[in-house]
């Protein structure tokens, strides 16, 4: 890592390591990580360990610890059965299939128009941000409003030709696409801002020599841009992935699961077990099944960082 | 983009009758701010709601500031043995899904409840909020960028890791401060999942539960609800505005390394 402490220890005899030192290093190097060490343990890996214990148990809240009973694989043996649970997996899968690529590739394409525009690039930029600080309830409770049967969208689509449009939320097949849609337009914004700084780090000089080989701007997209953003992409990607299967205000806020469980999500349906059924070793076991999605996702992007580390 | 904001305002200045018209009015023909008013003067007003989400979210803020930069000093200033285990095993905590700590937590709150106050009080939202891998992942990044020459020539002068600590490192760091904090604030003051579980009276609500607790109970009182979700989003924006560019530099931190 580096060497010049090393360095200052051989110059410096007062400094050579004996072992009262070294006792003296570990407590007060102990003293400094404790408190952020030990919240750590209290508020994280207990938990996770606790949340896998639960898992193993048919425990509710009513009966108490005494009430504790390990049922082994049960809970997750009735996970296959239980309809509700693959709804609410399809549902997310859906969600992710469709928010992920879309983020993407707006996000893309108003980073690359913000950055060949020659002014206001950064009032463009904060315009598309703004959706993605916003605090999500209100987000979510404006755009129940504005999705509603007599609401602005509605009637735009009445205006435009359309005479009966859906009435999104409430309806079970335009419920989930309707969230997407929030969805999408409140993450473009980061997409854009992290594609923007990738950008950036394009060196000029390829977009000049491509000009003189006359190629056209299409090409130049495709051909340079694209390909030498692949880093930005795949992190975008993989911050995008563990997101939208984390996804749960919206859904909690603008349909509650509903109409009949048409946009019931994985946390969602934890939410429900856990704090409205008080099923809490049942909501362990999805929350679990959550962890083990998360951590391959996590598991993938280590492996990609590796080889594009060794590659170069 | 901003035309979901841009209605908000406009619903939110208007009587109950007239947010449905349609074509819009975007600039309403009569101006009615009493709906401000009215959230101001309800029985949890708003103020209350705003304290709430101060409270909660400037000290979540600065106690993870403090045990962040203690930590981030700690593994990257003093060598003792086990550190780069213990450290991996902080950083491995970011890939954990934060639903899946609330079963946990909520049933060992019941517990801590017996010693310190958890259930439905504040403590349950700033107590875990003083840790952050992030912050200590971001500031011992930082911290291993500056020259161990200085710490060490301090050390030689006779001062202490507290001393090099405060003096030297924090305000060398300044920058990363700012970035966590107000990537740290932008998350908190959002937060909607832990008061939903941990919060249940309505005097203890931050702002996002607040509004979802309103919207839930005068469901057809739009404008009202509008001119609470305008108030709700307006000073994120503020906060925005004036740190954009930590922002940028905390957003992007993960994404362009090397």
């Amino acid at each position: 890592m580096n060497t010049s402490g090393f360095m200052a220890a051989a110059v410096n005899p007062g400094r050579r390591f004996s072992r009262r030192r070294t006792a003296g290093q570990t407590l007060s190097g102990l003293a400094f990580i404790g408190p952020n060490f030990i919240l750590m343990i209290v508020f994280w890996l207990f938990p996770v360990v606790f949340a896998f214990v639960l898992s193993f148990t048919n425990w509710d809240l009513l009966s108490g610890l005494g009430g504790i009973e390990f049922i082994g694989f049960d809970n997750y043996r009735s996970l296959p059965g239980d309809d509700k649970f693959l709804r609410s997996l399809l549902n997310n899968l859906y969600f992710t299939a469709a928010v992920v690529p879309l983020t993407v590739i707006l996000g893309l394409a108003a980073a690359v128009i913000i950055h060949e525009h020659v002014w206001g690039k950064k009032v463009f930029r904060l315009v598309f941000f703004l959706p993605y600080i916003s605090n999500i309830v209100a987000v979510s409770i404006v755009w129940s409003l504005l999705y509603r049967h007599y609401g602005p969208i509605a009637n735009f689509l009445r205006v435009i030709g359309i005479e009966h449009p859906p009435s999104f939320l409430a309806d079970m097949k335009w419920a989930l696409p309707a969230i997407i849609a929030m969805s999408v337009w409140m993450q473009i914004g980061y997409a854009c801002l992290i594609y923007s700084a990738g950008l950036q780090g394009i060196s000029k000089d390829l977009y000049e020599a491509a000009e003189i080989d006359g190629i056209n701007r299409w090409k130049r997209l495709t051909l340079i841009t694209i390909p030498l953003l692949r880093p930005t992409t795949f992190f975008i990607v993989i911050t995008s992935l563990i997101t939208s299967f984390q996804v749960f205000a919206q859904v909690q806020v603008m349909t509650d699961g509903g109409p009949a469980g048409s946009t019931s999500v994985l946390v969602f349906y934890i939410y429900q077990n856990a704090f409205r059924f008080y099923r809490f070793g049942y909501a362990s076991a999805i929350a679990v099944v959550l962890f083990v999605i998360i951590f391959l996702i996590t598991l993938i992007q280590w492996i990609y960082q590796k080889r594009l580390a060794s590659d170069y | 983009m901003l035309l979901p904001f841009a209605w908000m305002i406009s619903a939110s200045f208007k009587l109950p009758v007239d947010i449905w018209n349609f074509p819009v009015d975007w600039i309403p023909d009569y101006w009615y701010p009493d709906n401000y008013l009215y959230v101001f003067n309800m029985s949890v007003s708003v103020l209350r709601l705003y304290f709430n989400s101060l409270k909660v979210t400037l000290l979540s803020v600065l106690g993870a500031t403090l045990t962040s930069t203690l930590a981030a000093y700690g593994y990257s200033r003093i060598r003792f043995p086990g550190r780069d285990l213990m450290f991996l095993a902080v950083i491995a905590t970011l890939m954990i899904p934060r639903q899946v700590l609330y079963v946990p937590r909520f049933i060992m709150f019941t517990w801590f409840d017996k010693v310190i106050p958890m259930m439905d009080h504040h403590n349950s939202l700033i107590l875990p909020g003083l840790f952050s891998a992030f912050g200590l992942f971001l500031l011992r990044q930082f911290f291993l960028k500056v020259p161990q020459e200085l710490s060490e020539s301090a050390m030689i002068d006779g001062a202490g890791h507290l001393r090099i600590w405060y003096h030297i490192m924090l305000p060398l760091a300044k920058p990363a401060i700012a970035t966590f904090i107000i990537i740290v604030f932008t998350h908190h003051w959002n937060d909607y999942e832990s008061p939903l579980i941990f919060i249940r009276n309505p005097e203890l609500a931050t702002i996002p539960l607040g509004l979802a607790n309103f919207a839930d109970e005068r469901g057809l009182q739009y404008h009202y609800i509008m001119a609470l979700s305008a108030l709700a989003i307006v000073p994120m924006f503020v906060v925005f505005l004036i740190g954009q560019k930590l922002f940028v530099r905390g957003l992007t931190a993960g994404a362009l390394k090397g």
